[in-house]
């Protein structure tokens, strides 16, 4: 069976170029350590087994063919060091090379065909049928060799184990190595998205060919730099998959569990490569102990693996039938839509471009600061006078807006491959759990912000393994409830207003709520009498260490790392929400703003500085009434609305902008964060407006309740609030107060840090 | 507080103490120079704004085009009265490892001071911290105090932690 996919054919430019190349090759007399020598001969030699039809007359392309496979079979055996007699093969070479050239210039095939045996004989060939076919070319006679014989194709798996040598990088080629681990990085997400795609149908020749292709440029570049572990595991599970593809071995759940296994290898070795080159040391690099998988791939690609259990065998004896079926299809049917979308896939890589995020940060600062400039402009009295200049003014306007947004589009990424990562964690986690779960996966065009996704994705696989975990139950408890077996998981991410929704569904047991809230009034969390909504009781599971001490059967586990999720959400800006119903299942929807770089905030001014709430966290605003504040051991005070209790947080006091003011005679923001909800009082309300986040940077990085800065319209600083921080201040405050005894104006912090500072510098000047 | 102690006491002999262009200015009567390859520029006075839980010389932060710098008042962080700021004020832009700015009373001149003009810092007893201080330049019958502004701004940092450390004991 020919397999056409691989067949790509070369002009006859290439073929000239691919000679002229391995005649360079051959001058410089390969020995079998220059494998990176050896790789490019390699290349060459594929290029030369798909010669173009003009290139020469049929019969002489024919063998030109051959020999060029047999020449590229010894070298790849010269690579791998299985070659039968190396010296032999490697004193062919000239000769091969004349006898390319003898076909290419004369049509002359005798001197090839002389030779293709000979090296097929180097190779350890001679008998056996090849392992490997390369392609035909369409149109070609079919050669005498290119009859499989799988029976023969064994390999000698048993009689010698793989003996992994020790790695040492050579950091000449340090720029290669780099390039070759983010490289090869990406091609492991592609791998294992392939794979599960394998998984799920082993007989779509298409999806087998998707995973050949990045696993063969691994290998590739691998022999290349002369990583030899990563080349070997990478061959041997390319050798199965072409054996799969010429539908010689069928992939059985087995075989794919082997490929994960060599996956988790694969990605261990570029690790440990990736951290052996932020601190190079001359050491060997320490490399995963692959011998054992080496010896279950080859075993596998001898066909003789064994099933590891009953249930899998049985699935493999069923898709071990449909092959049979496959060659009665037209082989060339899938083909032409898969390499469709290699073309696409080729252009839209062609068509994008790294950038140094550094320099997209630099360019989203500047544009921010040209949407600043540009409001300043605007709002100038001199413009509104002139029509002319107004209308111009007006344009520049909307071209300035047009750039922000184009400017912030460019941070954003879509959140498809973070979601195809989980696929491998639910499979994982739900094998190991005895749970059959299927992950559904929607909105993977949806877009985030690149940092936003970096930092989400921690939590995201939190948040999955414990649906899959602890939110399915077992398929037995399942079929009891009477709810089909296999558990469900869903990720979504959509658009809603301006904040991005990450949702996680699943269909399991659902949130018990007396038992939280049982849980919360044995921790202290809650008391007894609290009315609290579903969604407060919920939130329980995010109070740190919630559920790691006592065991509650039907949660257990559910809360762990649950606060880290929160924390690095409303880092992000972000909410969690979290619905729940018993026996239906559970949701968990992640809500965060578009972009981490402009905020929608609310203006204030508290003294004569202004300051600014991050609207996401405002609740509501209120002058508030004498009857509604209380007084709590005539230090703290409380606002009363709706009967919820809030903390009153002087924000002019606390920051020593103001003394003490009268809540009642000015105004109270209510904002919340992080379930805590309080009280903010501010003079007045300017207005709600977007700005653009500036950190305030490392000198100020201890300052507590302002997250960063923002530069408004007037070119001023205002600081950015943060409300959790606030309130831990404010407590702290209100602490030192109560210390100190009388509580006198509320310019009690500024004093402290006063007195600090004269004690320093005293200490300073003595020092 | 003894962390500032120790961070202060190990003085480094400074390799800065040769002669080039010093920006000079002036503060409450006494001069001052700073090597000019550390000045980024000077400006007037801008609207600061406050920033909380800092110490009283660390005035606050000002939008230099764009980018929010801090700025310290440099009289209050010798420990020198306070002073109306004037037409004359000014905020001289420095980088030390970021931007930051320091508020003197006047800006005067860029002088050229020889290495042989610059006196290591005398002895002053205890009661004058003169780890800022690179030397001091003899320019025509006066002296001008150089500054080692790098050390002036970090020790401040040091102090902000260890203050943050008070703090925290506070709580």
């Amino acid at each position: 069976m020919t397999n056409q996919l691989r067949n790509q054919n070369y002009t006859v430019d290439q073929v000239r170029a691919a000679l002229s190349q391995f005649s360079d090759h051959c001058a410089q007399r390969p020995d079998q350590n220059h494998l990176g020598l050896l790789a490019q001969m390699h290349s060459c030699c594929e290029i030369l087994q798909a010669p173009p039809d003009d290139v020469a007359e049929p019969e002489a392309r024919a063998a030109l063919a051959r020999l060029a496979r047999a020449v590229g079979t010894f070298v790849e055996k010269v690579i791998l060091d299985e070659a039968a007699d190396i010296a032999t093969g490697l004193a062919l070479f000239p000769s091969a090379l004349a006898a390319f050239g003898a076909i290419l210039d004369q049509n002359q095939t005798t001197a090839a065909d002389e030779l293709e045996p000979k090296f097929r004989r180097c190779a350890g060939l001679d008998s056996a049928a090849p392992r490997k076919i390369a392609p035909a070319a369409p149109g070609m006679a079919p050669p005498p060799v290119a009859k499989p014989a799988p029976v023969a194709a064994q390999p000698k798996a048993e009689d010698d184990a793989y003996v992994s040598e020790p790695l040492i990088l050579d950091m000449d080629e340090r720029e290669h190595l780099t390039g070759f681990v983010d490289e090869a990085r990406e091609h492991m997400d592609a791998i294992e998205a392939a794979l599960l795609d394998v998984e799920r149908d082993p007989t779509d020749l298409s999806k087998i060919n998707e995973l050949f292709r990045p696993i063969h440029t691994i290998k590739g570049i691998a022999g290349f730099l002369n990583l030899r572990d990563i080349n070997r595991t990478a061959h041997e599970v390319e050798t199965i998959l072409d054996l799969a593809r010429r539908a010689e071995l069928n992939i059985t759940p087995t075989t794919v569990d082997l490929f994960f296994a060599a996956c988790d290898a694969l990605k261990q070795q570029i690790a440990s490569i990736a951290g052996y080159l932020g601190t190079p040391d001359g050491k060997p690099v320490p490399q995963p102990e692959i011998t054992g998988l080496i010896g279950r791939l080859r075993l596998a690609a001898a066909g003789q693996l064994v099933e590891s259990d009953g249930r899998q065998s049985a699935k493999g004896a069923a898709s071990s039938d449909e092959p049979a079926a496959a060659p009665a299809t037209p082989g060339a049917a899938p083909h032409p839509e898969s390499a469709a979308q290699s073309e696409s896939a080729k252009q839209s890589a062609d068509a994008s471009l790294r950038i140094d995020t550094a320099k997209l940060d630099q360019l989203i600062d500047w544009v921010g600061e040209l949407v600043i400039a540009q409001t300043m402009v605007n709002l100038n009295q001199v413009v509104r006078t002139d029509e002319g200049l107004t209308r111009n003014v007006t344009h520049v306007a909307k071209i300035v807006r047009e750039i922000q947004e184009c400017a912030m589009s460019m941070r954003m990424v879509p959140i498809g491959p973070t979601f195809q990562k989980m696929k491998r964690l639910v499979r994982d986690v739900g094998r190991k759990a005895g749970k059959d779960v299927e992950l559904r996966i929607d909105g993977e065009e949806t877009e985030l912000d690149k940092t936003v996704i970096q930092q989400i994705s921690d939590p995201l696989v939190h948040m999955v393994r414990n649906s899959v975990d602890h939110g399915i139950e077992p398929p037995e408890d399942r079929r009891k409830v009477g709810k089909s077996e296999q558990g469900t998981v869903a990720l979504d991410a959509y658009h809603q207003g301006d904040s991005i929704v990450i949702e996680i569904r699943d269909d399991g047991r659902g949130l018990n709520r007396a038992k939280l809230l049982a849980k919360g009034i044995e921790r202290g969390l809650v008391s007894a009498n609290d009315q609290l909504t579903d969604q407060q009781v919920y939130s329980l599971i995010m109070e740190a260490g919630f559920s790691t001490a006592e065991k509650i059967t039907d949660i257990s586990g559910r809360g762990v790392g649950m606060d880290v999720v929160r924390r690095n959400v409303e880092q992000l800006r972000g909410k969690i929400e979290i619905q729940s119903e018993e026996g239906k299942g559970t949701t968990f929807l992640i809500r965060l703003p578009l972009t981490l770089a402009i905020i929608d905030g609310m203006l204030v001014r508290v003294g004569s500085e202004r300051l600014i709430i991050p609207t996401i966290m405002i609740e509501r605003s209120l002058r508030p009434t004498p009857d509604q504040i209380h007084l709590v051991q005539r230090h703290g005070e409380m606002l009363m609305v709706r009967g919820e209790l809030y903390p009153i947080v002087g924000l002019g006091p606390l920051f020593g902008y103001t003394d003490h003011v009268n809540p009642c005679e000015s105004l109270v923001v209510i904002c919340q964060c992080e379930g805590q909800k309080m009280g903010l009082v501010v003079d007045e309300l300017i207005g709600q407006q977007q700005v653009v986040i500036k950190t305030l940077g490392e000198r100020f990085k201890q300052i507590r309740g302002v997250s960063g800065a923002a530069i408004l319209g007037d070119g001023r600083v205002g600081l950015i609030l943060e409300p959790t921080g606030l309130l831990r201040l404010h407590n702290s405050h209100q602490a030192g107060a109560a210390k100190g005894g009388a509580r006198s104006g509320g310019n009690d912090g500024v004093r402290l840090i006063s007195s600090l500072a004269a004690n320093e510098e005293q200490l300073s000047t003595v020092g | 507080m003894s962390t500032t102690l120790q961070a202060v006491q190990p003085r480094k002999i400074s390799q800065n103490t040769k002669g080039g262009k010093y920006l000079t200015f002036s503060l409450a009567g006494e001069e001052y120079g700073v090597e000019i390859l550390k000045v980024r520029e000077i400006i007037g006075l801008m609207d600061i704004t406050a920033v909380p839980q800092m110490p009283h010389y660390m005035k606050g932060v000002i939008n230099l085009r764009g980018k929010v710098i801090p700025v310290v008042d440099l009289r209050l962080k010798f420990g020198m009265p306070a002073a109306e700021y004037t037409e004359q004020t000014c905020t001289i832009v420095v980088d030390v490892g970021n931007l930051m700015g320091i508020i003197v009373d006047t800006v005067q001149e860029v002088l050229d001071i020889d290495a042989a003009q610059i006196d290591p810092p005398p002895p002053l007893g205890v009661a004058v911290d003169t780890s800022f201080i690179l030397g001091m330049g003899k320019v025509k019958e006066q002296v001008k105090i150089l500054l080692d502004i790098d050390q002036v701004l970090t020790a401040e940092e040091l102090a902000m932690l260890s203050e943050m450390e008070g703090q925290k004991d506070g709580d």
